[in-house]
């Protein structure tokens, strides 16, 4: 018997996400004169898809299936990633410079959406081979010899993605999944710290290396830096304080909406700063239209399903006796839970990210469709998690 | 002892989610609960009204009003890749050449205005273009002391503008108005004329009105916090004056003010019946848009602001004064001594010297001594109220500001014989043109008086009217009284003083006057030259006055007003207005 819970719950957010792609795409379906339902209609078949394919999946046995379909998923849509820079211009969408979606008959495909899964699913199953048999309390630099490959195939990753399709957020996502599932496939604590160490390098110098990365960094600093420092010594605050930097743009908007919503919001629909002040609403500020329209309250309730989400999964995984499944359901939980994160803090302006999809609200249809195939894994799984795992 | 390890990196890491989560959640509380400078939401919208238009008989709007619009924008919020493009479709939208563009973006940063006076058309494709604008990214947003400011071009309602198509037609009847400032909206008032007495009416009614939350671009959003205002226009004036005939008539007189050498002609048409004013012309116009010097003098409409002695045209009241109370028969004798008569210290003479002539005559031949004699068979108040009764020292009532009302002795001097006689030919008395007409036309209406009138209903935009009421007619005269004193006008020009006034197939009737005028209490050698009279088919009755001011070439009123009413007449047979017979 599949998790009924957690696919309800999953079924809730969609749902949440539909009505949110009517309400918050009011002013760019103004703006580009696209139909009314334009992109309700296209959000709706990708949610009911999404919720079948849980079903649907969750119906099939993991034990035959789960591997042909995560290990395709890693295939195909690495595969797809490469090949999309070989592919005309003409079969690509590109958004300032990145190419990010395959053109098909009817509707665009953002294969890294799917890949994430695929990765995932990819680790779950190496780590479960590859570590099962060593103990963990191995020398670090032996350790760090073995992940090797791991890393390869990320940078390569990051490469795709960070470089290519300039989507940064993805990349964090999938770099602190890798990590975490590391650490859980049972590498120690250090290697974990090591190589989150190395990500921060990496990204201190990855925005170093452009002046619009630093002014962002800047920008978000003059903005958080009354509340950090009022908790540090005066003169080192003096030195860390920055005069008049502009709040950024998109931020400011979205503050101002969370703002304007208050405490219950303007009623559905009724949102103001979302017309044309918050651009990009109903994909990436998502959650700041809810906070308009839905005040806090809406805010927490959302932030409350999610949280009930992962906890669902990490149930799942804990449950789970295999280690590939656990490993997976782990996995699914933390790209979910970490999208969710830097997301959202991006949003209210608490780390200086933007750019990420929220899971199940923002629009799009191959994030919702992946998350329903994501979601439909753990569901499979879920059949074979026992409330007492045998000892 | 490996589950319960498991279970508890499961549980921190959990943990570790929801701190986040919990993070973002008091982030977004304290966002909520601290105080936030954000951009003004609300907005509203005036759509000003403006003042109605003044719609002659045959729908030509010969006044009528139009919105400007300020045309600005904030030269820091161009993107500067993107000036030209800015430039060049600006240019295109506005028809303002791109190098004054450029000029004027080029004179100071910030907030510039490229147009005060775009019109409504223009102003409307323009905020089409800035919303295209927008759309193309060409304007970007700067930031001021922490607050980031994004203005597009912005397109607001300047003021309105009086605009008089027909330039000097009908002034000064239509009159003018002036511009005066209301919190930087330009609006106009009457000062003079139609516009100015029907000010309370023409006046924009109220301002449309739109208030509600906005977005970006400035659009307001109708929900139901929204409030929205109709915009009312002011009432528009319809007259009873067709421009066909006023402007034929006003070429009349511009052509006889040339010949004759006058100071000033006037001339009108009026329905007997009604009392509606169908033609009110003057010689001396001006374009009220452009006001010059040299038009001081037109500024006043002379057929009501000026006041004079009337002369001879006021025997045919006194007569009729007589007849009424059945003190003369047109068939009495009535010596006129041939032309030279003294009454006291005064010497009478008559132009038309006869020793012996019909009471009838004295009219039809203007004779002053058969005036002086016959008027002393009123009593004075007799002669004084009769007077009143007409109209005369009173405002005639005409839909016209600063009327005058002209002046006639108090009651106690009718007593005199001296008074009797020269008020009875039209001396030591003061009338307007509008007072005479408004007595003659009593001959042409069986006995009533009726109020002149030169608008004849309002109307609103939505096509509702509104009907200017008119006071009932008043009895002056008899009926039997009238028709006599109608066959006697149609003698004077069959036969007496105006048989030039005679059109085929058409009623004529009327009387001359040729009155000296009195210049720092001396009689000088300049005339006031009159005829007032009417001019009736089988079905319409017209009553019609010309007065021809100080004409230098001929003074006498049969040389000078009564070629101009004749020729009236044929007009007004041109146009339709009358139909001769036969």
């Amino acid at each position: 018997m599949a998790d009924r819970k957690l696919f309800v719950i999953a079924s809730v957010l969609i749902t949440i996400g539909i009505i949110s792609s009517y309400t918050f795409s009011a002013y760019t379906v103004f703006l580009y004169d696209y139909g009314e339902f334009h992109f309700l209609l296209r959000e709706l078949i990708a949610g009911m898809l999404a919720i079948v394919l849980m079903w649907g999946l969750s119906l099939l046995d993991p034990d035959r299936w789960l591997q042909p379909i995560g290990i395709s998923l890693f295939l195909i849509f690495f595969a797809l990633m490469i090949a999309m820079y070989f592919l005309p211009s003409s079969m690509v969408t590109s958004a300032g410079g990145a190419k990010r979606w395959i053109r098909m008959p009817g509707f665009s495909l953002a294969p890294v959406e799917f890949f994430k899964i695929g990765f995932v699913y990819f680790l779950a199953w190496s780590f479960s081979r590859k570590f099962a048999e060593h103990e963990p309390k191995s020398r670090l630099l032996e350790e760090i010899k073995m992940v090797i490959p791991y890393l390869v195939v990320f940078l390569f990753v990051v490469v795709l993605i960070a470089v290519f399709q300039n989507d940064l957020g993805q990349v964090m996502v999938l770099g602190l999944t890798l990590s975490f599932m590391l650490f859980f496939a049972g590498r120690s604590f250090n290697l974990f710290l090591t190589l989150i160490g190395s990500a921060m390098v990496l990204f201190v110098i990855f925005i170093f290396l452009s002046e619009h990365r630093i002014n962002r960094i800047l920008s978000w600093w003059a903005h958080v830096q009354n509340g950090i420092l009022s908790l540090m010594p005066e003169f080192l605050a003096e030195k860390l304080r920055v005069e008049n930097a502009p709040e950024p743009y998109q931020v400011s908007n979205s503050l101002n909406a969370i703002h304007h919503g208050g405490l219950t919001g303007t009623g559905l629909g009724e949102g103001i700063i979302k017309l044309g002040f918050l651009s990009e609403v109903h994909t990436d500020f998502v959650m700041a239209g809810i906070a308009e329209e839905l005040g806090f309250i809406g805010v927490f309730a959302v932030t409350l399903l999610i949280a009930l989400l992962i906890h669902r999964i990490f149930k799942i995984a804990n449950r789970s006796p295999k280690k590939l499944d656990y490993l997976f359901c782990l996995g699914i939980g933390l790209l979910l839970g970490f999208s969710f994160l830097i997301n959202t803090l991006g949003i209210s302006g608490l780390i200086p990210i933007k750019g990420l999809a929220l899971p199940f609200l923002s629009y799009g249809g191959s994030a919702m469709v992946a998350n329903g195939i994501a979601l439909g894994l753990v569901l499979m799984i879920s059949k074979k998690a026992y409330k007492k795992s045998p000892e | 002892m490996k589950i319960n390890d498991k279970h508890k990196k499961i549980a921190i890491l959990y943990l570790l989610l929801l701190f986040g989560f919990l993070l973002f959640l008091a982030a977004v509380f304290k966002i909520v609960v601290d105080e936030r400078k954000m951009p003004s939401l609300k907005i509203s919208e005036k759509n000003r009204a403006v003042r109605g238009d003044i719609v002659t008989a045959d729908g030509f709007r010969i006044a009528s009003s139009k919105k400007l619009y300020k045309v600005s924008v904030n030269t820091r919020c161009i993107d500067p890749d993107k000036r030209e493009l800015f430039v060049k479709l600006f240019s295109i939208y506005s028809s303002i050449p791109a190098k004054k563009v450029e000029e004027i973006l080029n004179s100071k940063r910030g907030n510039v205005v490229l147009s005060y006076a775009m019109d409504a058309k223009r102003a409307y494709l323009l905020k089409e273009l800035a919303k295209k604008l927008y759309l193309m990214d060409v304007f970007i947003s700067y930031e001021v002391n922490g607050r980031v400011i994004k203005q597009g071009l912005s397109v607001k309602e300047s003021g309105e503008s009086r605009s008089y198509p027909y330039r000097d037609l009908l002034t000064p009847v239509v009159g003018y108005v002036r511009k005066y400032e209301d919190s930087g909206y330009t609006k106009v008032a009457g000062v003079k004329g139609i516009e100015k007495f029907y000010e309370e009416r023409l006046r924009p009614i109220q301002d449309g009105l739109i208030e509600g939350y906005r977005d970006i671009g400035n659009n307001i959003i109708l929900n139901k916090e929204a409030k929205v205002k109709k915009r009312i226009d002011g009432y528009n004036v319809h007259l009873n004056i067709g421009v066909t005939l006023q402007k034929s008539i006003e070429n009349i007189l511009d052509e006889y003010k040339k010949a004759l050498r006058a100071d000033e002609i006037v001339a009108a048409v009026m329905e007997s019946g009604s009392g509606k004013i169908v033609a009110l012309a003057s010689s001396n116009r001006y374009y009220p848009k452009k006001i010059r010097y040299k038009d001081y003098g037109s500024l006043n409409a002379s057929a009501i602001e000026y006041s004079f002695e009337p002369g001879s045209v006021m025997k045919p009241i006194t007569f009729s004064l007589l007849l009424e109370h059945k003190l003369v028969s047109p068939y009495d004798i009535v010596r006129t001594y041939n032309g030279r008569y003294r009454l006291g210290k005064k010497i009478i003479t008559d132009e038309h010297k006869e020793e012996w002539m019909s009471a009838e005559n004295v009219i039809v031949f203007s004779s002053n001594i058969g005036t002086a004699q016959l008027a002393q068979r009123l009593s004075h108040i007799q002669f004084f109220r009769g007077l009143q009764k007409f109209g005369f020292s009173k405002k005639s009532g005409i839909d016209l500001p600063y009327e005058k009302s002209g002046y006639i002795p108090p009651l106690s001097k009718f007593r005199s014989e001296i008074y009797k006689a020269t008020v009875g030919y039209g001396y030591g008395m003061r009338a307007t043109f509008m007072q005479l007409l408004k007595a003659y036309n009593v001959f042409n209406n069986n006995g009533k008086m009726v109020t002149p009138k030169i608008a004849s209903y309002l109307s609103l935009p939505n096509g509702k009217q509104l009907f200017i009421s008119n006071d009932s007619p008043k009895k002056v005269l008899s009926v039997a009284t009238a028709a006599r004193m109608n066959k006697i006008l149609i003698k004077v020009v069959q036969k007496g003083t105006a048989t030039a006034a005679k059109v085929d197939g058409i009623t004529v009737g009327g009387k001359t006057g040729t009155a000296h005028i009195v210049e720092r209490g001396k009689y000088v050698k300049s005339y006031n030259s009159s005829f007032f009279g009417f001019a009736n088919d089988e079905k319409r009755r017209y009553t019609i006055g010309v007065t021809v001011i100080k004409p230098k070439k001929h003074y006498f009123a049969s040389q000078t007003a009564v070629p101009v009413f004749k020729e009236i007449v044929e007009v007004m047979i041109d146009n339709g207005y009358l139909v001769p017979s036969g």
